[in-house]
């Protein structure tokens, strides 16, 4: 990693996204129309007093907000990398950085950085936000939730890389992007707990690594589990990256290498 | 590979696999360059010609590492195409015409920063250069605007400082005067022939369709037409290799148009179109058979007759007659070949 470089893709991400003024005033403010839309359904919720949300300290307010700050690294891991590169192809900057001696692998990872960044901020935001609504945040462990914030985002990158794959080779990846965001939004747990749904739900919601990576965050942030209870979400979450993270990148070396092949890199 | 030799292409050749769409008809395999053998020299400008189509663009591609050949060697600077694409990307550097290729919504100097940051170029060094580079290419006054606003002479200059901010010892020039008006092309030739190869001359492979730019611009070049080479030679071979007849105007005072055309037409030569006259002088173009003596026959026979020659000039085809007659030979050869 070259700090410069990755510096100089901050710059530029950072001063094109707020050049489109209206849009990046919007993608904050709307964190400040979701979070009281949250804690009023969260109200309603509360009211019923639901036995599933005893496991995160009895509140749906915390609970919701959380998946969705959660759902937000998930779709930024799921898109920033097919988003860059197929920006790049649509606007013909691809071939020219790529004649750079900069590789395409790093050239992809700086240009996630921008999006990471800002999705921390949203995090963040999220919370705070959150917190004026009385989002109760007493109890979070930092440590936890950080560690388990970034086992996540490593957790959730394979399956970018398999998008930007796919973008290169046949030049859309939206498709598979919308399947995974969907499953992990309906079966891991963003809206309603895991332990609520079917036995055959239950056992789909495990085949995602977000499911644990969301149950593991509640952990960290609503009932303050520090890093020696998280591990059991470190192993699973570690195993996905194990196995997802060199099929991933093969994957994506042969998408280059066929695309060389075929004169299509900077095709769309 | 000679010492000499920067660019070294043999049997180079790329065929693009059948495209396939859900629907409709399957698109076959595209042959884009053609068992294409040619060396540059250190330091040369060489012109790469030819119609839309011809394999130009393929053929740069294939030097700058983006599309693998599919057959052949390509060397650049003693480094393979095919796996040594890193030492490649140092040493060379492109210029496309593309203008998409920078970010619109970033002005000029920000643009150039960003790229100087992803060659890798030590900002001290790069920081310099590129006040130098925006000053040469005229674009000082207007770095600090947004680059959507730039004309596109203006983008076209950017493209050529962002292709010179490495200083590279090869530099593949892919049309850089593509759409900007004879006066801003122009310029930028003039930049190349000056401040560009005065600064530390690299070695310049340039395409165009601009014909009278490659004939200021280059010593040698080849001509590509489907594919492949068509010809390849300093641009007088290229002229030589395709002249069928020596033609000649010939001004001369003291006979009347009727009898020079009949003394041209006695010593051999082929008259075109009928002698003009003005003040008493006529001017006749005459064309004799390569190697023929009819031209010194012609003059001795008009000074036997009373002329007076006032002037001859040998007429030389343009270079976009050249161009058109190796087009059209090669488009015969091949219908020959089948």
């Amino acid at each position: 990693m070259h700090p410069r470089i990755a510096w100089a893709f901050l710059r530029r991400d950072f001063k094109i996204a707020t050049s489109y003024k209206a849009a990046f005033v919007m993608q904050i403010a709307g964190i400040f129309v979701a979070v009281p839309l949250f804690y009023f359904m969260g109200d309603l919720v509360d009211g019923a007093k639901l036995k599933a949300l005893d496991a995160y300290g009895g509140s749906y307010f915390g609970f919701l907000i959380i998946g969705v700050a959660l759902l937000d690294y998930l779709a930024v891991s799921l898109k920033s990398f097919g988003n860059s590169l197929r920006e790049s192809q649509l606007t013909g900057t691809l071939e020219i950085v790529l004649l750079s001696p900069t590789s395409l692998t790093e050239v992809l990872f700086y240009s996630s950085l921008w999006f990471f960044l800002f999705t921390s901020i949203r995090f963040v935001l999220y919370l705070l936000v959150g917190a004026m609504f009385q989002l109760d945040l007493a109890n979070a462990n930092v440590l936890g939730a950080f560690s388990m914030l970034a086992l996540s985002v490593l957790s959730f990158i394979p399956f970018g890389i398999f998008t930007a794959a796919i973008i290169m080779l046949i030049k859309r990846g939206d498709a598979l992007n919308g399947m995974i965001a969907g499953a992990s939004m309906f079966f891991g747990g963003v809206l309603f707990p895991v332990a609520s749904m079917p036995e055959w739900m239950r056992f789909l919601a495990q085949l995602l690594p977000f499911t644990h990576a969301l149950e593991g965050m509640r952990q960290a942030i609503q009932t303050g589990s520090g890093v020696a209870d998280l591990t059991h979400y470190y192993l699973i979450l570690g195993a996905f990256v194990v196995v997802l993270m060199p099929l991933s990148w093969g994957l994506f070396a042969y998408a280059v290498r066929r695309t060389r092949e075929t004169g299509s890199l900077g095709h769309y | 590979m000679t010492v000499q030799n920067i660019i070294d292409i043999e049997q180079l050749t790329k065929v693009f696999p059948p495209q396939r769409s859900l629907v409709g008809r399957k698109e076959s395999a595209k042959l884009a360059v053609d068992q294409v053998t040619l060396q540059v020299g250190e330091g040369e400008i060489f012109g790469l010609i030819g119609p839309n189509g011809a394999g130009k663009t393929t053929l740069i591609r294939m030097l700058s590492t983006m599309v693998l050949p599919t057959s052949g060697r390509a060397h650049v600077g003693g480094f393979d195409v095919t796996c040594d694409e890193r030492a490649i990307r140092d040493l060379v550097g492109v210029v496309s015409s593309n203008e998409r290729s920078f970010y619109w919504r970033l002005t000029g100097r920000e643009n150039l920063r960003f790229f100087s940051k992803l060659y890798q170029i030590p900002e001290q060094q790069a920081g310099p250069w590129r006040d130098e580079l925006l000053s040469i290419l005229g674009l000082s006054d207007v770095a600090d605007r947004r680059f959507d606003y730039y004309s596109t002479g203006q983008k076209q200059r950017m493209a050529i400082a962002r292709g010179l901010l490495t200083r590279p010892r090869v530099l593949l020039m892919d049309e850089p005067t593509k759409g900007v008006d004879p006066v801003g092309a122009a310029e930028i030739v003039q930049l190349i022939q000056g401040q560009i190869l005065e600064l530390w001359h690299p070695t310049i492979l340039v395409t165009s369709h601009n014909l009278s730019e490659i004939e200021r611009l280059c010593h040698r070049v080849a001509l590509m037409h489907r594919g492949r080479l068509a010809a390849l030679g300093t641009i007088d071979e290229l002229r030589a290799s395709m002249r069928q007849s020596d033609t000649f105007v010939l001004s001369v005072s003291g006979l009347n148009s009727d009898v020079l055309q009949s003394l041209a037409e006695q010593a051999g030569g082929v008259v075109s179109h009928a002698p003009t006259s003005k003040d008493n002088v006529v001017e006749l173009v005459v064309s004799f058979a390569l190697g023929s003596a009819g031209f010194p026959r012609l003059v001795r026979a008009l000074v036997e007759m009373g002329g007076d020659l006032v002037s001859s000039s040998n007429h030389s085809e343009s270079f976009e007659q050249v161009f058109h007659a190796v087009i059209e030979a090669n488009v015969n050869q091949t219908k020959e070949a089948l």
